[in-house]
């Protein structure tokens, strides 16, 4: 099938998925992931490996403007509300999941290697999935003003840690070409990813900004913020840092700039239903559903730690802090989705570490099927429990139609 | 929005101009900073150079790389099936590593005719008797009937015929060209491009341009015939199919009944019979999980005797545990650290051995970083090779050696690798 073909296929099937989702009071999110899952190779077949590879730039760009979006948090006012409190959670539930994973892993026999590679990949909360869940049901309320700087954080120490970590042990494996230049290139590597990224982020915001000025129909400035988020992405590949810390930077930059941030996010709102669609039913095309039944009890510890790590550490980092008791105890759950970041993270493992390839490829993809089929879920529950969903799409049935028409 | 505006952390021209200058700097620091790329290992053929460089050049869009490769490689994959844990009793399995590996494809075999599938000992992982998964989701029994215990490489049998097999290579790839490896696993098909680094003596090192190569994988040429299978090891190992096919057909033995322990030994150096004595053998490797490294040999025992018989020099060593049978204890004298002691050895068959991982356990240090020239001369340590233990200790540093020498009265044993094989040499304590 030719790519042209296959996004419109996945465009139709996101709405028919939208409307199912909607049924079967599931978060649409979902819906878009399992219709992937449907059409995908593991299933139909509709959409090949081949149109999944082709189609790869859709998911850049769509994650690309999700983490713009989720950039904006870092607003200088409204972030020093939250602030300290969110930095608090995010140390807790990131380390307390490593910890937790680590411990199982390391209980079953794996080797510290391979247990500090998981862990960390086990730290991640899936910025997309949450992102999109919030969205549709208009959630408003404290729970969800810390979720999203929550998930931004959390990806930010998941990239610091993961820099860390392979900077670690690439310097432990280097031979041959002294430990002053594998130090050298570890540290080199991890410094250049972050505050790389950070400073082209922040520099292309600047660049938008100015521009934001000329652009004063909506339709301009929604060109402006997709052609700034593609280059930011495009350019963070190309110099080798990191797209995802580059285009948060992007989003918190245009934030605490001007006020034209404002105007521009609204006027990139417009544009993002068709690719979120796209990217969500793409994410659910590439899972492998199949490969839950070889998850293994290791599998299964990995799985398991991560969520208790996720909900207990959000509870433990919320104490003592001004919340309801109910966003305490609900928190939590609104972090256990997992994916892009997580796949992201096992790909540059594989090509970095090509030995432990095969044990974190099966662990993580499987888990990540997991999570993300059961993260929306729990993140709907979390804000129906705490009273932030503000909006619950109700199933369409012939009763109101009826009334429209009478 | 009604009410007061809060100002913006970045509001003001000049603070905008200076915090973009500040990133600009930092760009350009960074990147003048950037160390360079490690070197590659690759010694392209003058006729290969061409399209190395344009896979040099995909390589940099690490998101789609060796698009044409992956997609030509597509009709290959219905050569290669998955090999599968199969239900079998537990009486035939040996279980050598248990979780993940369980979890995981252990391994692909390759079609070579209508009945017969080539793959790795360590994708079998010590299973005489598998199952294999083709491209189309058909399952078949497969027996082992000849195993090459110098390759690792093993033929199985399948009842029943189907399918056509690949040509087998006759104009094989040289050092530098780009070779493909492909298998079918559940849902996923799985291609990897990877570069021919060594080629010769058919055998092949390949370095895989993205994602990673799983024992018995098939290894194509670009031209779509079958050049070798992939022992799927840290070292990129893969070997020659035809050959292989060859000599397999001709054994049609299964190696089940010699035994094998595990283990690589030496002569005792005449410069080292100060440091380990006149007689028996000095083991330098012993494979992890192996029955030698179960029944608690370690390199740098010396082997005297097996069960009553003293073992004089190598070739009677060699005669003597070759007359060992798969499954039977045999006691094993060793000598250690001047010390005798007993180890009760149970060995196993070459296929299961072959089966075992083989990355080393210890990572070692390039002999010109840690000895001088004249050393290495002088102890016969050849270039390229690495230094992994100085009197049984491991070795970090020069000063590691020179403390070594320094409180020894007599040669220090330096324990050695080139390439895949390990042995001791002298290091004159005097120096």
């Amino acid at each position: 099938m030719n790519e042209i073909l296959s996004v419109g296929l996945i465009l139709m099937a996101a709405v028919v998925a939208g409307h199912l989702a909607q049924l079967a009071r599931i978060p649409e999110v979902t819906g878009y992931l399992l219709v992937g899952v449907v059409i995908g190779p593991s299933a139909l077949d509709f959409i090949s490996h081949d149109n999944i590879t082709t189609l790869g730039f859709l998911s850049d760009v769509a994650l690309g403007l999700i983490l713009f979006n989720i950039g904006s948090i870092f607003e200088a006012s409204t972030f020093r509300q939250v602030g300290p409190g969110v930095v608090r959670v995010t140390l807790w539930e990131a380390s307390l999941a490593f910890v937790l994973v680590a411990a199982v892993l390391l209980a079953s026999g794996l080797s510290l290697p391979l247990v500090l590679l998981l862990g960390v990949v086990a730290m991640e909360t899936a910025p997309a999935t949450t992102l999109m869940v919030l969205n549709e049901y208009d959630a408003k309320g404290p729970m969800t003003d810390r979720l999203l700087a929550l998930v931004a954080l959390n990806n930010l120490y998941v990239l610091v840690m993961f820099g860390l970590v392979t900077a670690g042990l690439t310097f432990l494996d280097a031979s041959g070409a002294g430990w002053l230049a594998a130090a050298y290139r570890a540290g080199h590597g991890l410094i250049w990813t972050t505050l790389g990224s950070v400073a082209l982020g922040a520099l292309l915001g600047l660049v938008m900004d100015s521009l934001a000025t000329r652009a004063k129909e909506s339709g301009e400035a929604m060109i402006l913020s997709i052609g700034a988020v593609l280059i930011g992405v495009g350019a963070a590949r190309w110099l080798g840092l990191s797209p995802l810390i580059t285009t948060l930077a992007l989003g918190a930059t245009v934030a605490n700039a001007s006020s034209n941030g404002d105007r521009l996010l609204r006027a990139l709102g417009r544009a993002d239903p068709p690719l979120y669609a796209a990217f969500f039913v793409l994410a659910g095309a590439e899972l492998v559903p199949s490969s839950i039944l070889g998850l293994g009890l290791v599998g299964v510890g990995y799985t398991v730690a991560r969520a208790v790590g996720k909900i207990a550490g959000a509870r433990i980092g919320l104490r003592d802090q001004d919340v309801p008791p109910m966003v305490r105890q609900q928190l939590g759950y609104c972090l256990v989705s997992s994916s892009s970041l997580a796949v992201g993270l096992t790909i540059q493992i594989r090509t970095a570490f090509p030995a432990y390839a095969a044990t974190v490829t099966g662990i993580v993809l499987a888990a990540v099927v997991i999570f993300e089929i059961i993260g929306p879920l729990l993140t709907r529950r979390a804000l129906v429990a705490t009273g932030e969903a503000k909006t619950i799409p109700s199933p369409l049935n012939k009763t109101s139609n009826a009334e429209l028409l009478s | 929005m009604d009410g007061e505006v809060t100002p913006k952390l970045l509001a003001g021209t000049a603070i905008k101009i200076r915090v973009a200058a500040a990133c600009m700097v930092l760009l350009g620091l960074g990147a003048w900073l950037t160390p360079p790329a490690a070197q590659s290992t690759i010694a392209p053929a003058q006729e290969h150079a061409a399209p190395l460089l344009e896979a040099q050049v995909q390589l940099r869009d690490s998101a789609r790389p060796f698009r044409g490769v992956v997609e030509a490689a597509a009709p290959l994959l219905r050569y290669a099936a998955a090999v599968v844990p199969p239900p079998l009793p537990d009486a035939v399995n040996r279980d050598y590593d248990a979780l993940p590996r369980a979890s995981l494809p252990d391994g692909f075999a390759v079609r070579v005719s209508e009945t017969e599938w080539l793959t790795h000992a360590r994708a079998l992982d010590g299973r005489p008797l598998v199952r294999l998964r083709d491209a189309a989701g058909v399952e078949r029994d497969a027996t082992l009937t000849a195993f090459d215990r110098r390759t690792g490489l093993a033929l199985l049998q399948t009842d029943a015929a189907a399918g056509t097999a690949p040509r087998l290579a006759t104009d094989l790839p040289a050092a530098g060209a780009l070779a493909v490896a492909t298998g079918a696993w559940e849902a996923r098909d799985i291609v990897v491009p990877a570069f021919v680094t060594s080629a010769g003596g058919g055998r092949y090192t390949l370095a895989p341009a993205a994602g990673t190569l799983v024992p018995g994988m098939p290894v194509f040429s670009l031209g779509g015939e079958l050049v070798a299978v992939a022992a799927g090891d840290a070292q990129g190992q893969a070997f020659d199919a035809s050959q292989a096919v060859a000599g397999l057909r001709a054994r049609r033995s299964a190696g089940q009944s010699e035994a094998s322990f595990g283990m690589a030994y030496q002569a005792v150096p005449a410069s080292l019979r100060p440091v380990f004595g006149e007689q028996g053998v000095l083991v330098t490797h012993v494979l992890r999980g192996a029955p030698a490294d179960t029944g608690g040999l370690v390199a740098g025992d010396v082997m005297t005797r097996i069960g009553d018989t003293e073992i004089t020099d190598l070739p009677a060593a060699t005669r003597l545990l070759g007359e060992a049978a798969p499954d039977t204890a045999v006691a094993l004298t060793v000598r250690r650290n001047g010390r005798f002691r007993t180890l009760t050895v149970t060995p196993t068959t070459p296929f299961a051995v072959a089966a075992l991982d083989r990355a080393d356990d210890l990572a070692g240090r390039d002999a010109h970083d840690v000895l001088s020239p004249d050393q290495m001369t002088a102890a016969g340590i050849p270039r390229g090779a690495s230094i992994l233990a100085v009197n049984g200790q491991p070795v970090t540093s020069r000063a590691d050696v020179d403390r070594a020498r320094r409180r020894s009265r007599t040669p220090v044993p330096v324990l050695v690798r080139h390439g895949s094989t390990r042995f001791f040499v002298a290091l004159d304590a005097s120096r």
